[in-house]
C-alpha cells in the first residue's frame, strides 16, 4: 500500500519537468505563488492553502479561476509559524488532499520538513512550501527559486492575461537542476478546447 | 365513547420555582414582578405579602408604601417555561397526549387513560399529589373539551372539578364569561351590557353575539361547548441526546477520565445512531470538586455520531484540562442536531472515502485553530476588489457555487492599499519603492476607474487603478485617488 502511493503518477510541468508526488517541495522568489497555481492545476481534489492571516488573507479567487476551481481551495488561517507546520502535517496526512501549500516566512529546517515529508508520504498528496524570506537545510525533494519576468506587449503596454516567470531548480533530489523559462496566456472567450489558458515552459541556459 | 380533557393550571409557577430553588426571601412579604404598561408590577404574592394587604397587578412603589419590607424578584420568562416543559415531560406519565398551555399550564387528552389511576377522580388526585410534592400548588379540571377544563380550572371553586360527560353547560352555567378566554376588551364589554355568566349566553343566538362583539365570542362558546371541534395539539418535545455520570468518589487520573468519556460517548453515540441523527457539537461538563464546572467543546465539519470519532476530537481538550482535587460529575450533550443521510458504500467509492477524510481532517483543524478559520471561497455580488468575493467558513456550507468568468484579469493578491514612497513623480510614478524594493514602471495600463456602488454617497470612493508593469517584471496593481489634491498612491495587488 506504501509503496503505491509512493508509486503514483507525479505531476506532469512539462514533458521532462515533474513533480513527484507524495513528497515535499519548496519554492522561493517573487513569483512562488505562480509555481504553486501552476502545479496545483495540473492536479485533481481538494487544494489545502494553509498560512498566517497575512499570507493566506490576501489570495483572491477570480486569479486562482484562470487556472483551478477556487471551490477546490480550503484557507486555512492560523496564527503563528508552529501551528502552520502543525496543519500542514496534519492534511498532508489526509489522503482526500491532492495538494497541500504553506506560506512560510522562513523555510522549515530538517526536523520539521523530515516530518512534513513523513506526513506527504503517509497521505500521498504533494506538498508546496512557499518560503518568503530564507530557506533552511532541509529534506525537501526539490526547491525552486521563482522570479517574476513579464515582457510588455508589441505597443510596449503591459499585457493583461498573460505572464511570464523564471523558474529555477536549484535543488533536486532525484534528477538534474535546471532553468526554464515559463509564459503564460489567458483563455480568451471562445477557446475551442475550452482549455484554461496556454503555458509554455522553454529551458533557459543550464545553471 | 367521547373526549376527555384534563387542564393543569399553576397559579404560582413563577413564585414557586423560588421556592424550590430555596430562596430563603420567601418567608416575608415577597413578589415577582414584571413589566407591564411601563411599570413594574407585582405578579405573583406570597401569602405573607397577601397579609400586608398587596394585591397583584400593583406597581412596585403602591406596593412598597402598603408595606415597606416587600421583596421582590424580576420575573424570568424563560426559566419559568423551561419548568414548563419539563413539566410537560413529567405530564407524559399521566397521558401520552400533552400539550404546554403557556405560560403557566398544561393540557392532557385522558381520554382512555383515567381506569389506569381508578378513575378521574384519582387521576387528579395523583396528578396534584405529585405536584405538590414538587412544591407546585395546582388547580385542575377535567371536562369534555380543553375550553370547559380549562374554566373550570380556573375559575372553579375546588381545587380539583369534574364535569360529568356531556354535562359541560350545567357545569360552566354559573361561570363568568371571562372564564371563556375571551380578549379583555369582549369580556369588558360583555359585562358592561350586564352579560356576566356563561349562562346568561346561552338564549343569545350566535348570529347576535357574533355581529355584537365579533367571531370570537360565538367561536370560543362552541369551542367551549363542544359544539365545533378544539384539537389538543401535542408537541413533541425535541429529544434531548445527552449522557451523564456521577461518581461516589472524584477522579482525576486521565485513564479514568477517558473510561468515563468513552461510557457517555457510547451511551449517547448508540442513541443518535438509533434515530438516524448526528450532531456538529458536543459539549462535556466536567464538575471539579474544587473549582466548579469545566465545559468542553467540541465541534465538526459534518453531523457525526461515530463514539470513536468524538473520543478522538475530545483527546486534546482533555489532555489540556486542570483537575486538581478531581471530578465526581460529568455530562455529555449532543448539541445541534441534524439528520444523517444513510449512505451506501460502493465498492471503489474513492471518491466517497476521500471526501470522508477531508471532512475529518477539517474538523481536526478546526477544532484547534477554530472553524471561523477554516474556509471557503465564494463569489459575491459587488464589483469593486475588495468586495468581490466572500469566504465561508466550510463546515457551513457543502454546496458548491458556480464561479463567474471574468473578463479582465485580477491580481491574485490583494492587499489593504499599502502607500508606497514615490522616488520620481508621474502618473503613475516612473520609480518607487514599495516594501524595501525599488521598482522601475516600464509601462502602465490603465486607468480603470471604480466608483461605490450607486447607493454609496462617498465622493472620496472613486478610485483609479493601474496596472504597472515594472523593470524587475513583476506587474504590480497600483490605486489612486484621484478626488485628493495631492497625488497619493498605493500598492493595491500583485498581478501572478
Amino acid at each position: 500500500m506504501e509503496q503505491s502511493i509512493l508509486q503514483r503518477e507525479p505531476v506532469r510541468l512539462a514533458d521532462n519537468v515533474v513533480l513527484p508526488r507524495a513528497r515535499v517541495h519548496e519554492v522561493l522568489g517573487r513569483a512562488s505563488d505562480s509555481f504553486a497555481v501552476l502545479t496545483a492545476a495540473q492536479t485533481r481534489g481538494a487544494i489545502f492553502w494553509i498560512g498566517e492571516r497575512a499570507a493566506v488573507g490576501t489570495l483572491t479567487p477570480f486569479a486562482l479561476s484562470d487556472f483551478i476551481d477556487p471551490t477546490r481551495i480550503v484557507l486555512i488561517e492560523t496564527s503563528d509559524r508552529k501551528e502552520t507546520l502543525w496543519a500542514t502535517e496534519q492534511s498532508l496526512r489526509c489522503p482526500g488532499a491532492a495538494v497541500v501549500i504553506t506560506q512560510l516566512h522562513l523555510g522549515p529546517d530538517l526536523r520539521e520538513s523530515r516530518r512534513l515529508q513523513l506526513a506527504a508520504e503517509t497521505g500521498g498528496g504533494l506538498g508546496l512550501v512557499l518560503i518568503e524570506r530564507r530557506a533552511q537545510a532541509s529534506a525537501a525533494q526539490t526547491r525552486w527559486e521563482c522570479e517574476p519576468d513579464s515582457r510588455a506587449d508589441m505597443l510596449g503596454a503591459p499585457r493583461l492575461n498573460a505572464a511570464g516567470w523564471s523558474w529555477a531548480l536549484t535543488k533536486n533530489k532525484a534528477g538534474p537542476v535546471g532553468r526554464w523559462r515559463v509564459d503564460w496566456s489567458r483563455a480568451q472567450n471562445g477557446d475551442k478546447n475550452g482549455q484554461k489558458g496556454y503555458v509554455h515552459l522553454a529551458a533557459a541556459t543550464a545553471a | 365513547m367521547g373526549k376527555r380533557v384534563m387542564s393543569i393550571w399553576l397559579p404560582q409557577l413563577p413564585l414557586e420555582r423560588r421556592a424550590r430553588m430555596g430562596d430563603p426571601r420567601l418567608t416575608g412579604p415577597f413578589a415577582m414582578t414584571r413589566e407591564i404598561k411601563n411599570a413594574l408590577r407585582l405578579t405573583h404574592i406570597n401569602a405573607p405579602a397577601r397579609e400586608a394587604g398587596l394585591r397583584a397587578g400593583q406597581s412596585i412603589p403602591d406596593a412598597r408604601a402598603i408595606c415597606p419590607e416587600l421583596l421582590t424578584e424580576l420575573s424570568d420568562p424563560a426559566r419559568e417555561n423551561m419548568l414548563l416543559r419539563a413539566l410537560r415531560r413529567w405530564a407524559d406519565k399521566l397521558s401520552p397526549v400533552a400539550a404546554l398551555d403557556a405560560p403557566d399550564g398544561l393540557f392532557l387528552d385522558i381520554t382512555g387513560c383515567a381506569h389506569l389511576m381508578g378513575g378521574e377522580r384519582g387521576l387528579a388526585d395523583y396528578a396534584a399529589e405529585n405536584l405538590s410534592d414538587m412544591q407546585l400548588s395546582t388547580r385542575i379540571g377535567i371536562a369534555d373539551t380543553k375550553g370547559a377544563a380549562w374554566a373550570l380550572a380556573h375559575y372553579g371553586r375546588r381545587a380539583i372539578e369534574l364535569a360529568e360527560p356531556a354535562s359541560i353547560p350545567a357545569a360552566l352555567k354559573v361561570m363568568p364569561v371571562e372564564a371563556l378566554r375571551l380578549s379583555p376588551k369582549v369580556s369588558a364589554d360583555l359585562r358592561r351590557v350586564g352579560l356576566k355568566t356563561i349562562g346568561q349566553l346561552y338564549p343569545i343566538k350566535s348570529g347576535e353575539l357574533a355581529r355584537r362583539y365579533g367571531l370570537e365570542l360565538p367561536q370560543a362558546l362552541s369551542k367551549t361547548l363542544g359544539q365545533t371541534t378544539d384539537p389538543l395539539t401535542p408537541h413533541a418535545i425535541d429529544p434531548v441526546y445527552a449522557a451523564r455520570m456521577n461518581l461516589p468518589e472524584p477522579i482525576g487520573l486521565k485513564g479514568d477520565l477517558e473510561t468515563v468519556l468513552s461510557r457517555l460517548t457510547e451511551s449517547v453515540c448508540k442513541r443518535l445512531s438509533a434515530d438516524m441523527k448526528g450532531a456538529r457539537r458536543f459539549t462535556l461538563t466536567v464538575r471539579c470538586v474544587d473549582t466548579g464546572d469545566k465545559h468542553l467543546t467540541i465541534g465538526f465539519a459534518r453531523p457525526c455520531f461515530e463514539a470513536g470519532l468524538v473520543r478522538q476530537q475530545f483527546e486534546r481538550p482533555l489532555d489540556d484540562l486542570k483537575i486538581e482535587f478531581g471530578a465526581d460529575w460529568f455530562r455529555l450533550v449532543a448539541e445541534v442536531i441534524e439528520p444523517i443521510r444513510e449512505r451506501q458504500r460502493i465498492i471503489g467509492g474513492e471518491a466517497q472515502e476521500r471526501a470522508d477524510d477531508l471532512a475529518q481532517v477539517i474538523t481536526t483543524l478546526g477544532n484547534r485553530i477554530g472553524f471561523d478559520r477554516v474556509r471557503r471561497f465564494a463569489p459575491g455580488d459587488s464589483h469593486l476588489p475588495e468586495r468581490e468575493f466572500t469566504t465561508y467558513e466550510v463546515a457551513d456550507q457543502p454546496e458548491l457555487e458556480v464561479w463567474p468568468n471574468l473578463v479582465r484579469e485580477r491580481p491574485i493578491r490583494v492587499f489593504r492599499p499599502e502607500r508606497l514612497s514615490t522616488l520620481e513623480l508621474g502618473r503613475p510614478p516612473k520609480k518607487f519603492q514599495w516594501r524595501r524594493e525599488v521598482f522601475d514602471t516600464r509601462s502602465a495600463l490603465g486607468p480603470e476607474r471604480l466608483t461605490a456602488e450607486w447607493w454609496v454617497d462617498e465622493q472620496d470612493y472613486i478610485r483609479d487603478y493601474w496596472v504597472v508593469l515594472t523593470a524587475q517584471g513583476s506587474r504590480l496593481w497600483l490605486m489612486t485617488n484621484p478626488a485628493h489634491k495631492e497625488p497619493n498612491w498605493f500598492v493595491a495587488g500583485r498581478f501572478l
